[in-house]
């Protein structure tokens, strides 16, 4: 093995409960090193004590045989250290070049040289995927995809010796997945350390050189990746072997058994929909009880769809219908559709989903306060911790108390209670963009649980997602969208990855 | 429901805490005599150096009586200074000398001063005689006659000009007794000397005020050749307002109150005269007198302070008005 | 455990802490004369507080509050002088005035989608130009009638305005807490991208919240005026900062989604406590405002303090 980059001995930190406990490590130059655990094992605190973010409790970091003790990010970045974070460090109001070259951005005397920078800005996209966007393109333009392709140029712009990256991958196609591996292995061939943090396991297996595994705050094992299989390193995370279903297994053998359509009853009709950001007519019903996925490559206008459907955005032309019973009716806000019972999860929790700061109660009954009080609009504090505890119980989500705000739950659990929303308002049809993004194994298995149980008991659902195995695993049908056009319909024993992938791509192969 | 209980506590000890207070406040009234100064603004240099001399007056004579001095933060606070005079009586003081904020909106809480046996002593702008005798009151005014000041100057600075001059009167806010005086007092200078008021406008004071309406003025009369403002503040952003006119010096400008930022003004002539009542003794003249009553004197009627033109030439020798004593 | 207490009753304990020390050192200040007298020159504030604090816990802000007031104040003078109307009656009117611009903002910021903060900001010139057009920019002394309201009533010490203004601060409460409307609030402050997405219609909630600013801004024009026995057309100047000030002490976030009603009117009371115990030390006016200024950044720095151990 190469000379030592990062070496970190005896690290410990604790909140409330220790979080992180003796951490030793160490890592090469030139070396691309996987960290993988669930949510809630410590990779996130790892990352962020790495990066200056926290102070740590005590142990020591040495960089190339010096010791490192960062007390801010600046500290860190003098110290070669770079990060693309999981929750994006961007700033929307900037361009795409200004984002990129924020950390030093060239000057000719006091002025921005703007030339320079969108020369510089172009290399580094071109480096990402990224070549067809113009540097000045206000990055509140982009889709999260795109978002995430910036945030990793914006780690890449400065010449490093240690790049963090925290699910670089989350929101991308496989496509630009491929790529951003081929640059990550380029870079480490220059003798930057690469330390790849990641939930997507295959990707982990392919890229790195060696692999850790973090569980509850404790390193269990690192591993050469060459020794180790999703599976061994699921049981590593988990503490346990995991029973061969669900998501390891790709022939997909679901613990639900799928009901046969007798009789399809129709529960939302989409119709000749357009809007600014799709603008070819794309029509489709979901019926009663089906799980209707949607696929596509990033930036498609998978959400766009979704969000189209919910009345988030401006229709242009066309029309969302819901039938209930007899009645049909027209959906153009978000506040209808609730209010007709459709619901929605939207991809970017923080800033769409999660009410910070309040309680948990608050958060999970929001969307159904008619059901936790009275004709006069009053409250009541019993029923709304009946109905929440409940909620906790039936998801599984690790808490301590209903009135704990959300804000200290792990990401799993948080979407977990988003999804509980929706169950607490018995919301007939429920949207999902992306339901498992930034979530660890053990959580995904219980929502695709969960989701699937909704559907038995006649849950209508609109399923948009990066992973074709998701949506293979969840979808009844599965609607593929390729640059904003509705390319195909697949039914569950017509379709395989390559023929997804196929119709994705479609759009984009027959113009070129 | 912890924050329901929090409220009805604090309320509650609030209560238990001033039921016990009662029994203390008996003893307090000491053999001096407890005067409280409420002054308007002490942003003003006009009231501070007010309450200045009545802080030195008392540092002389410690031992005849106490001090408190008080004021608000803009001069039309009225609610602040109504706060502060129910202060002062719950305060347990013998005598109250108050600048009023408002002729009228004042009445009543020191209605309430007087009813509590406090000593109340009007000084600077003068209480509506209406509003007292409605509360069936007579609280005596220690200070000048705005109103001779004002026609004071006016003829001082309308003797040179011929009949049919137009006049411009900026007054301050117009409910306040002496800002009605003064417009009076300007109004009969201007009657008496054959000048036309064409415009009367109140700038609230306000010098900023009184710069965007003097231009407002000058641009809608040209022929303007004085203008009086009823204060100083207001003087200096009617000046500025002519400068920017470019018309210093083709008109004749006049203040009233004698602030030390209008000396230069005086100096190069942009303004003209100005009124020098003495504001400074004002507090002392009111707590002189609120002592004498608390000694036994008789304390009802009022007493005239001084008032004199201020030029660029100093202090005019010549005294308008009767002497304090 | 002492330390959850300490953290949960701190405004409360530091008013407390603040009254005794304004007893030993200021002469007469702990006696029921000055306690009531303090109680009762609050409710204006008081009311305007309690709207206030509902605007910004929905993640807006209403800075038309104080000339609203003298607005309201205005129309009560004239209905009751010039029009000669019976005072219950011009003390509706004067609320209805308050609604009335309420609604105007509401519509404009809430409905059109207009910056609240812009939008209030020209609603607090536009109601101080209708309160001098109304009252013809001088002080309507309307007399001891409408006083009644404002004065002492005997054996408790504290005035009807007061009473009256903290059934408003408990009935504020009730409905922050324990209502939907309340929740809504909350929702729409903390996460408004969220709260739509939970199909809140989040139009109707900003614009009744200004509505009920402005009512309670014609309420408390309503109680100065009581307060006065007169309408001052230059009333309210600076009320909404210290309105803002006292729903900040009582840790109301400017960012939405968190405060309390109760919070804010202890906010009050020690904003109050602070400018009599001065005022009887014979404390100078700009050491007075100083002061009064250092406690309201303490009060950030402390509410940061406290919420920033909470979140870790």
């Amino acid at each position: 093995m190469t000379a030592t980059r990062l070496e970190i001995r005896g690290l410990g930190k604790s909140f409330a409960s220790s979080v992180l406990r003796d951490i030793d490590l160490q890592l090469g130059s030139g070396e691309i090193h996987g960290l993988v655990g669930e949510n809630g094992a410590g990779k996130s605190t790892l990352i962020n004590i790495l990066s200056g973010l926290l102070p740590r409790d005590c142990g020591e970091l040495y960089v190339d045989g010096k010791l490192y003790s960062p007390s801010n990010m600046q500290n860190a970045m003098q110290s070669g250290f770079s990060l693309a974070a999981q929750e994006l460090s961007l700033i929307e109001n900037l361009s795409i070049a200004e984002n990129i070259l924020i950390r030093a951005l060239p000057k000719r005397t006091l002025l921005l040289d703007y030339p320079e920078i969108y020369r510089r800005s172009k290399e580094l996209q071109a480096l990402v995927g990224l070549d067809q966007l113009e540097p000045n393109t206000p990055l509140s333009e982009l889709s999260l995809a795109q978002k995430q392709l910036v945030e990793l140029a914006k780690a890449l712009a400065l010449p490093s010796r240690i790049l963090i990256l925290d699910e670089p991958t989350a929101a991308l196609s496989n496509h630009q997945v491929g790529q951003v591996h081929a640059l990550i292995r380029e870079r480490a061939l220059t003798g930057c350390l690469v330390l790849y943090v990641s939930h997507r396991l295959d990707d982990v297996l392919n890229l790195c050189d060696r692999v850790s595994i973090l569980r509850d705050g404790v390193i269990v094992s690192t591993s050469e990746s060459s020794a180790l299989t999703t599976d061994t390193l699921i049981s590593g995370m988990s503490g346990k072997a995991l029973q061969s279903n669900g998501l390891t297994d790709k022939s997909e053998t679901c613990s639900h058994e799928r009901r046969e359509f007798v009789e399809r009853k129709p529960r939302l009709k989409v119709k000749n929909l357009t809007t600014a950001d799709l603008p070819h007519p794309i029509s489709f019903t979901c019926f009663e009880g089906e799980v209707l996925g949607i696929a596509g490559l990033a930036g498609a206008g998978r959400s766009e769809l979704l969000a189209a459907v919910y009345g988030l955005s401006a229709k242009s032309s066309g029309g969302v219908t819901l039938i209930d019973g007899e009645e049909e009716i027209a959906i153009n806000a978000p506040h209808q559709a609730v209010k007709h019972g459709i619901g929605f999860v939207a991809e970017d929790r923080k800033t769409q989903g999660i009410f910070t700061q309040q309680s948990l109660a608050m958060n999970g009954t929001i969307t159904g306060l008619q059901k936790i009080s009275n004709a006069w609009g009053w409250l009541l504090s019993d029923r709304e911790r009946e109905c929440t505890q409940s909620l906790i119980d039936r998801l599984l989500v690790k808490c301590d108390d209903v009135k704990q705000t959300i804000d200290r739950l792990s990401g799993g659990n948080q979407q977990k209670l988003l999804i509980g929303r929706w169950i607490h308002s018995e919301a007939s049809v429920i949207l999902l963009d992306e339901p498992t993004r930034g979530v660890d194994v053990g959580a995904k298995q219980n929502i695709y649980d969960q989701l699937l149980n909704l559907r038995d008991m006649g849950t209508s659902m609109m399923v948009v997602s990066s992973e074709l195995d998701e949506l293979m695993t969840l979808c009844d049908r599965i609607l593929v969208l390729s640059d904003r056009k509705l390319v195909g319909v697949f039914d569950r024993d017509e379709w395989s990855q390559e023929a997804l992938l196929a119709a994705a791509f479609s759009a984009h192969t027959s113009l070129s | 429901m912890t924050l329901i209980r929090m409220i009805f506590l604090s309320l509650f000890s609030l209560f238990i805490l001033a039921c016990e207070g009662e029994q203390a406040a008996g003893d307090a009234s000491s053999s001096k005599p407890k005067v409280a100064l409420i002054m308007k603004s002490l942003a003003n240099e006009f009231f501070v150096n007010m309450a200045e001399s009545a802080k030195s007056h008392h540092s002389k004579n410690p031992e005849i009586y106490d001090l408190i001095v008080n004021g608000i933060k803009n001069e039309s606070d009225l609610a602040q200074q109504v706060a502060l005079v129910d202060q002062m009586i719950a305060m347990g003081v013998n005598a109250i000398v108050i600048c009023p904020a408002d002729s009228k909106a004042l009445v009543p809480a020191l209605a309430r001063a007087v009813n509590a046996g406090i000593t109340v002593v009007n000084i600077d702008n003068r209480l509506d005689a209406q509003v007292l005798a409605e509360f069936g009151l007579n609280i005596p005014f220690i200070g000048p006659s705005n109103r001779d000041g004002a026609k004071k100057v006016g003829d001082f600075v309308l003797k040179n000009y011929p009949i049919g001059t137009e006049v411009a009167i900026l007054e301050g806010i117009p409910t306040a007794y002496n800002s009605i005086e003064r417009r009076i007092g300007f109004e009969l200078a201007a009657e008496e000397a054959g000048a036309k008021v064409v415009a009367l406008q109140s700038a609230q004071w306000d010098q900023t005020k009184a710069a965007q309406i003097t231009s407002a003025i000058l641009s809608q009369n040209p022929n303007i050749n004085v203008i009086f403002a009823a204060n100083d503040n207001m003087a200096l952003g009617a000046a500025s307002a002519i400068n920017m006119a470019q018309l210093d010096h083709e008109i004749a400008l006049a203040g009233f109150d004698n602030i030390s930022a209008i000396r230069p003004l005086l100096q190069n002539g942009s303004i003209m005269a100005t009124a020098e009542q003495y504001g400074d003794k004002f507090a002392v003249f009111g707590i002189e007198f609120a002592v004498k009553v608390l000694d036994g004197e008789p304390g009802s009627g009022d007493r005239q302070t001084p008032v004199d033109i201020v030029t660029a030439e100093g202090l005019l020798s010549e005294r308008y008005g009767a002497e304090a004593e | 455990m002492l330390r959850r207490i300490l953290e949960q009753y701190f405004i409360f304990i530091s008013l407390l802490l603040l009254v005794v020390f304004f007893s030993f050192t200021a002469n007469n200040f702990f006696s029921f004369s000055t306690f009531s007298t303090l109680l009762n020159q609050l409710p204006a504030l008081t009311v305007v507080t309690i709207g206030m604090t509902l605007v910004l816990i929905s993640g807006g802000i209403d800075l038309s509050v104080g000339s609203v007031a003298a607005l309201s104040g205005g129309v009560i003078g004239i209905a009751s002088t010039l029009l000669d109307l019976p005072l219950p009656i011009a003390g509706l009117m004067g609320v209805a005035a308050g609604l009335l611009a309420g609604t105007l903002s509401g519509w404009l910021g809430g409905y059109c989608g207009l910056p609240v903060f812009i939008v209030t900001l020209g609603m607090l010139e536009a109601a101080r130009g209708m309160a001098y057009l109304t009252t013809n920019s001088q002080t309507v002394y309307i007399g001891a009638n409408i006083q009644k309201l404002a004065l002492p009533l005997p054996y408790i010490g504290v005035s009807a305005s007061f009473l009256f203004a903290i059934g408003l601060v408990l009935v504020a409460h009730l409905l922050l807490t324990r209502t939907v409307f309340g929740r809504y609030l909350v929702a729409i402050g903390t996460n408004a991208k969220a709260a739509r997405i939970s199909g809140i219609d989040i139009k109707p909630y900003m614009m009744s919240v200004l509505v009920i600013s402005g009512g309670l801004a014609g309420v408390a024009g309503l109680m100065n005026t009581a307060y006065l026995g007169s309408a001052d057309p230059n009333a309210g100047m600076g009320l909404e900062l210290a309105a803002i000030a006292a729903a900040v002490i009582g840790g109301t976030s400017l960012m939405g989604g968190r405060g309390s009603i109760i919070g804010a009117f202890i906010g009050v009371l020690i904003i109050s406590v602070l400018q009599n115990g001065l005022a009887q030390l014979g404390v100078t006016e700009p050491i007075k405002r100083l002061i009064t200024g250092a406690v309201i950044i303490l009060a950030v720095c402390i509410d940061r303090w406290r919420s920033g151990a909470a979140v870790e």
